[in-house]
């Protein structure tokens, strides 16, 4: 109940802040080795994100394709405010919500359409499965969003706080309350 | 696992588990590119020569071609895109489009003789059509506003300026939600504070920050500008900003004068200024006497005392009518920002107004919008006087605001104070019925003297005569059954406060030896009195609300402490 750690700090970047932009730059001015540099650096955060609000890997798929696809076609109009980052995270959370809307709109005709195809059954590693499993299955949307932005992200709270329009103190504790909820649900599966 | 290993899982799976698509990436971008250029040389319209940014509150940004057509008028905020609905603008010529936006602000009352402001901000390439459009625009809009508020003794006031994006300008604006325009004056406003400070050799304490301004309509930024020194030399001022809502310096003066408790005969030496605390306009008055040196700061609008100083270094000390946090306490700030800096949306209410209904001023502003059919606020202190049975002219202040929670308005908070007794009324906001009560004895040091409970609805005696109010002829009248509160089954017994803490740490699921503090109040909420208790262990604190009388937990709040 009582929480044991202190907050925990997000894990180093691989690129900083600054090389994110220069890299959006280069991709403005049509480099594709930028573009794969970028890629590199934040497919799995984009990939994970997309995934936590589409619960289908093969949706997060094809909006992590178009994520990196509109960032090529949107770089010429970025303008460089320090938050690369918070940019592309707001793209692929904007092409997730319109590809769940647009599939609200599409009925389904076969119902084994519905079986949601899961990410987890790519991995091999069972600790990975088991948590990744609980992330899907055990936390709520928000949650989700958060806890990926801040642990695969590496996004700070403040800055996924300013993202999604929330206050710092319920991004803390919704992220706070998720690690609780994990912790709890992979004891009990132990 | 601890909440390091479980973040570090989380990364190895997503980057285990995320396909490689750099390849279909990489060859679907060329297309992609080539097929966005085309597409975007096809719909290009029209070149936009020039942008003008108008800012009272409303804050209105117009692009113009180079015949000084209209190709997109947007609104940049709530209040502007009220201003601009149904206005189709597109393609009228740049003077048309200001008379009629002029013309809707002073309708509506944003422009009026005590708000007679309007800043406007040009960006050009070109400096010399800048500047020649700057000067047109500010010219019209003068003329517009003079033809506008016949009755105004006050005239207008036109700021301009010419504007140059740049990265940090659009960071500042995105942050505080307004126009490039206000955030470049105030950016100039501050620059100019800190080089008069420095050239005076006077330390700069910092007193003007940019979320106050940013926050403030254009007539406070301006009238700040004016009687600060902080003009910019790149921003044409034509005529005064007007002060109208304020007491003035006199006003402020004879405020202080009877909060000190001397006459003018005694001031040796006074000072004077508008000024802005923490978004708040206020009047600082300092007075060098023979009893000692006074430092007050006054609400600019009514002149109620915010702080005040005497002698002291550091050191706020009593004095005055109502104490050192001036008349509402200390959480004055909080409330003046809550519901008297009319023009901001307030973060509470949905879609938010911030209009003025008309154009008397402040006191008819409220930043709250209230449901349709819901009583007025005078309609709520007259159901709590009459519940207490009192006049308002027994009362020694009495003021009522709408509570909010999570965006709705759910009833109005009446405070007086009378006979010695501080009372705290809840009234529902359509039905003006007595929804809670608390009664305080001023004269306790500690705790609530609740009257027995709310439930019991027993008067204090001497405080509350048993006569029942006599009514009006009012449809809005409250009816003596109505405002009674519902009564209770009086066998039913109030909870120990024991046995209420032991229903509350079962629904927090907390030990009692987790509990680093805990606290219990008595509350009387929606009518029901609760025990309100506060725990706070490790990290967390948690609200628990306990019915007094059928130990059923109303309300169980979480939040993180560290």
């Amino acid at each position: 109940m009582i929480p044991t750690s202190p907050p925990s700090a997000p894990e180093p970047r691989e690129m900083s802040d600054a090389e994110l932009e220069n890299c959006i730059k280069e991709i403005a001015a049509g480099d594709k080795e930028a573009l794969s540099k970028l890629y590199c650096d934040t497919h799995a955060a984009v990939y994970g994100l997309a995934l936590s609000v589409l619960k289908n890997s093969h949706d997060a798929e094809d909006v992590m394709q178009d994520v990196y696809v509109r960032i090529w076609e949107s770089a010429p109009n970025y303008r460089a405010m320090g938050k690369p980052r918070a940019w592309i995270y707001t793209i692929t959370r904007n092409l997730s919500l319109m590809s769940v809307r647009g599939k609200n709109r599409t009925s389904l005709s076969d119902p084994s359409e519905l079986e949601p195809e899961t990410a987890e059954e790519n991995l091999t590693d069972p600790d990975e499965r088991i948590v990744l499993e609980n992330v899907m299955n055990t936390l709520k949307e928000d949650e989700r969003t958060i806890v990926i932005l801040h642990a695969v992200a590496g996004m700070k709270h403040r800055e996924i706080a300013g993202m999604l329009g929330m206050e710092l103190s319920t991004v803390i504790s919704r992220y706070n309350r998720a690690l609780k909820k994990l912790r709890r649900s992979l004891e009990e599966a132990d | 696992m601890t909440n390091r290993q479980i973040e570090k899982t989380i990364r190895a799976a997503m980057e285990h588990a995320a396909p490689d698509r750099l390849d279909d990436i990489l060859s679907s971008c060329t297309w992609q590119q080539s097929a966005a250029a085309d597409r975007k040389s096809e719909e290009a319209g029209p070149a936009v020569f020039s942008r003008i940014i108008l800012d009272v509150n409303p804050s209105i940004s117009l692009e113009v071609d180079e015949n000084e057509k209209v190709l997109s008028a947007r609104a940049l905020n709530a209040d502007a895109e009220v201003l601009l609905e149904g206005m189709n603008l597109k393609g009228a010529s740049l003077f048309e489009t200001v008379d009629r936006i002029v013309q809707d602000m002073v309708k509506r009352g944003y422009l009026s003789d005590i708000q007679n402001s309007i800043l406007i901000s040009v960006e050009d390439d070109n400096s010399e059509r800048c500047g020649r459009l700057q000067e047109k625009v500010s010219l019209r809009i003068e003329k517009d506003m003079e033809e506008n508020l016949q009755d105004s003794k006050e005239g207008a006031s036109v700021l301009s300026q010419s504007v140059e994006e740049d990265s940090e300008l659009v960071a500042l604006a995105e942050e505080y939600g307004i126009s490039v325009g206000k955030a470049a004056l105030i950016r100039k406003m501050l620059n100019r504070e800190g080089t008069a400070t420095a050239e005076k050799g006077e330390k700069n304490s910092g007193k003007m920050k940019f979320e106050d301004l940013a926050r403030m309509p254009v007539n406070d930024i301006a009238l700040l500008a004016e009687e600060e020194n902080m003009k910019d030399d790149t921003v044409t001022y034509l005529g005064h900003a007007s002060s109208k809502a304020y007491i003035g310096h006199k006003g402020a003066l004879k405020k202080a004068l009877s909060y000190a408790g001397i006459g003018m005969e005694k001031v040796r030496k006074q000072k004077i200024k508008l000024s802005c605390k923490k978004g708040m306009m206020v009047y600082k008055v300092k007075l060098k006497t023979a009893a000692g040196k006074f430092k007050y700061i006054l609400d600019a609008r009514t002149g109620d005392m915010v702080r005040c100083k005497k002698n002291g270094k550091g050191k706020y000390r009593k004095y005055g009518t109502y104490g050192k946090y001036g008349k509402y306490g200390k959480h004055y700030m909080k409330h003046y920002r809550k519901h008297y800096c009319g023009y901001r949306q307030h973060p509470m209410t949905e879609g938010g107004t911030g209009t003025m209904e008309n154009a008397n001023g402040y006191e008819n502003m409220s930043p709250v919008q209230m449901p349709e059919g819901a009583i007025s606020e005078q309609q709520a202190k007259e159901a709590a006087l009459s519940h207490a049975g009192l006049k308002e002219s027994d009362t020694l202040y009495i003021y009522c605001h709408p509570e909010i929670d999570h965006g709705y308005v759910e009833h109005y908070d009446v405070k007086f104070v009378a006979g010695g007794m501080k009372y705290k009324y809840a009234i529902d906001i359509y039905t003006g019925k007595v929804l809670g009560r608390a009664v305080k004895d001023k004269r306790m040091k500690n705790g609530y003297a609740y009257e027995g409970n709310y439930h019991e609805h027993t008067a204090p005696a001497g405080t509350v005569p048993e006569k029942t109010p006599d009514g009006e002829d009012s449809e809005d009248k409250i009816s003596a059954e109505d405002a009674a509160p519902e009564a209770v089954n009086p066998a039913e017994e109030m909870l120990e406060e024991e046995e209420a803490f032991a229903i509350a740490l079962k629904k927090a699921n907390l030990q009692e030896r987790d509990l680093l503090r805990w606290k219990v109040k008595l509350r009387t909420k929606h009518g029901r009195t609760v025990y309100r208790f506060k725990l706070r262990i490790r990290g967390y604190v948690y609200r628990v609300d306990v019915d007094a009388f059928n130990g059923s937990v109303t309300k169980v709040k979480e939040k993180v402490n560290f």
